[in-house]
């Protein structure tokens, strides 16, 4: 992976931290080995270290009541989890997991602090405003959004004076389906769901965004009410909002901004694309009464989605798999109906059918009959 | 190739007209020339499924017995008698023949107080085949071994009979098995009618082909739906998606597979 030095450089963070600060942050890091699956933290935890994957992948995930994994992203060799715990300490917001054998490099945040403690003071204050704007979001995540990637740096500060932080808890709503909404929400930290309610009420989850991502640009640019309802999953969410006028701003001043905006629209209409046909060819196999192609394409894509290839395919199946579950109550009704199917019996007297049978044939009628039925096959058969 | 199917049951109340006439109708479709002779001429009923009335029934089964006219002056061709029925209307140019036992009150007690000539019946039979050139010739027979139903087994190339599953039927069938067998015909199939659907119909399917060491052509199901259409039309061809539609046609189809 190189040498340490630049590994720490690489991180938005460290970046412009003075070269013996990076030496001596370097000299403290340990090296930590994982097998797969093994938990690194849980959401929660104090956070007391920043890691580096050195080799090997991770999952990022949330557990909910039932203890099932919601699994939220894959990271792999050169990411780094943490970046902004080892400066406020705050619990993790997610859990992290190992997919295969992990190496990974660890920076504690005692040696952090320590080593910081013999800069001058003008240095770990630069860093937490550098946090702050980490976290609070501004250039970095602008800058990461696939939203805004191709736009200049002074387009990205254009945004930045307008995006307004938002905060919300887990469960809280940011807006229900057939709000009016004018604006258009960046994600900085967090992970929110996409839904809405199908004819009984239940929740039907149609999408989980995460940190990087825009939602709500569809009211934005057509001024039509919510298509759907956001939920917020995590623990908290950091948001930033971009209002409708002053994004019309942006937009007259950084028209690439409008392709930007496209481009993301367009993946979200491919991903609801593929979720349909899935959707499509589920349902008609469940009503040829095909249980078992949803069950495997459930567990099959389970593997795909453990293995981090998180394709639309996987996540359209990932999705449809809750509401398909549904399929295997159904199936096992069914099962239990056909395990209640009584058994007809069957009992014959066979002395008393003896008896009417000879009865039968005892006459002279019977015998002439036989004698004649014989006969009457040859005559057929030699018409 | 040319086969005599009887289809018999010991009892009555099995649905044997209806199986009869779905039975000839389904093998009729398939292009092939196709008889059917009510020989239950002491309570006739198959007629009512192909649409004839007494106003429309010319010469009947009887006036043959009596030596009044040919066998196929008898011969009423459905298919050119289709009627305004959705399911008949499917017989349309179709070779389907029917020789009707007469409804009139003093025939039947004519014929049940004198009696026929079997070997009359016999004959009409072969000669039915031999002018309408018949692939098939279905009997109905009136229920229970007596002497006309024992004829038609012993002339019969093929068998069916027909039963609900229940005790008493069990029974005679066993009886009727063993007769046949007696008899030496060629082929011998039973077939389940009025099967509720509590039932395991694979599971009653191996049950009653071992129990009378013979093939099981199908179980057909109780349908609601049949008792209310009655016997104004030939259900199968009427709503061949239904499941005893299916049943039937799978009876037609092993039928026809034995040629």
């Amino acid at each position: 992976m190189g040498d340490l030095n630049s590994t720490l450089r690489d991180l938005t963070l460290l970046a412009n931290l003075p070269d013996d600060a990076i030496a001596e942050l370097a000299g403290k890091l340990e090296r930590q080995s994982l097998g797969p699956n093994e938990i690194l933290f849980r959401e929660g935890d104090l956070s007391d270290a920043l890691f580096i994957i050195d080799k090997g992948e991770v999952n990022i995930y949330l557990e909910d009541e039932d203890g099932q994994a919601q699994i939220l992203n894959q990271l792999g060799a050169g990411q780094s989890l943490g970046e902004m715990s080892i400066i406020d300490g705050e619990p993790r917001t997610a859990s992290v997991v190992t997919l295969s054998t992990v190496e990974l490099l660890k920076l504690n945040r005692t040696d952090f602090l320590e080593v910081l403690s013999r800069q001058p003071p003008e240095v770990m204050a630069s860093l937490r405003e550098l946090a702050d704007q980490m976290r609070l979001g501004f250039l970095d995540i602008l800058k990461r959004l696939p939203l805004l990637e191709d736009l200049p740096d002074d387009a990205i500060d254009e945004l930045a004076g307008k995006l307004v932080p938002v905060s919300l808890q887990e469960n809280e709503i940011l807006f229900r389906k057939g709000d009016p909404g004018n604006s258009l929400y960046i994600i900085d930290a967090g992970w929110v769901k996409i839904v809405t309610e199908d004819e009984q009420g239940e929740e039907l989850i149609l999408n989980q965004v995460g940190p990087g991502q825009a939602i709500g640009e569809m009211s934005l640019i057509d001024q039509e009410p919510r298509s759907a309802s956001v939920v917020a999953l995590s623990p908290t969410v950091q948001m930033f909002k971009l209002g409708g006028e002053d994004f019309l701003d942006v937009l007259a001043a950084q028209p690439e901004v409008a392709l930007s905006v496209m481009r993301n629209l367009s993946g979200r209409m491919r991903f609801a694309t593929t979720y349909i046909e899935q959707a499509i060819e589920w349902s008609r196999r469940i009503a040829d009464g095909d249980y078992d192609f949803a069950m495997h394409e459930i567990e099959s894509e389970q593997d795909a989605i453990a293995r981090g290839q998180l394709s639309d395919e996987a996540r359209a199946t990932e999705l449809l798999g809750a509401f398909f579950a549904m399929v295997k109550g159904v199936q096992e009704r069914e099962q239990a109906l056909k395990t209640q199917l009584q058994r007809l019996t069957i009992e014959i007297d066979e002395a008393k059918a003896e008896e009417d049978f000879e009865r039968l044939t005892s006459s002279d009628f019977f015998a002439d009959l036989k004698a004649t039925a014989q006969k009457m096959r040859q005559d057929a058969v030699e018409e | 190739m040319s086969k005599i199917v009887s289809i018999h049951s010991f009892r009555g109340g099995t649905g044997k007209s209806n199986t009869t006439a779905n039975l000839a109708a389904q093998v009729a479709m398939t292009g092939r020339r196709v008889g059917v002779v009510d020989t239950d001429i002491q309570s006739p009923g198959i007629h009512v499924l192909f649409g004839l009335d007494e106003e429309k029934m010319g010469r009947t089964l009887n006036e043959f017995l009596r030596g009044e006219c040919e066998i196929e002056d008898v011969a009423f061709l459905v298919g050119e008698n289709v009627g305004d029925e959705e399911g008949r209307q499917k017989l349309e140019g179709k070779h389907l023949w029917l020789i009707p036992s007469s409804i009139d009150g003093s025939e039947i007690s004519r014929v049940l107080r004198d009696g026929y000539d079997v070997n009359r019946l016999n004959l009409g039979m072969r000669n039915l085949r031999k002018e309408l050139d018949l692939d098939y010739l279905f009997i109905d027979t009136h229920p229970g071994l007596n002497e006309e139903t024992l004829l038609s087994i012993a002339i019969s190339d093929t068998l069916i009979i027909l039963m609900r599953p229940d005790q008493q039927d069990f029974q005679g069938t066993s009886v009727t098995v063993k007769i046949a067998r007696s008899l030496d015909v060629p082929e011998l199939f039973l077939v389940v009618n009025k099967a509720l659907s509590r039932y395991d119909f694979d599971q009653m399917r191996d049950d009653i082909g071992r129990t009378y060491d013979a093939q099981v052509a199908g179980i057909l199901p109780l349908s609601e739906d049949m008792v209310d259409l009655g016997s104004s039309d030939i259900f199968s061809l009427r709503y061949p998606d239904h499941s005893w539609s299916q049943g039937i046609a799978s009876v037609a189809q092993r039928l026809i597979e034995s040629e």
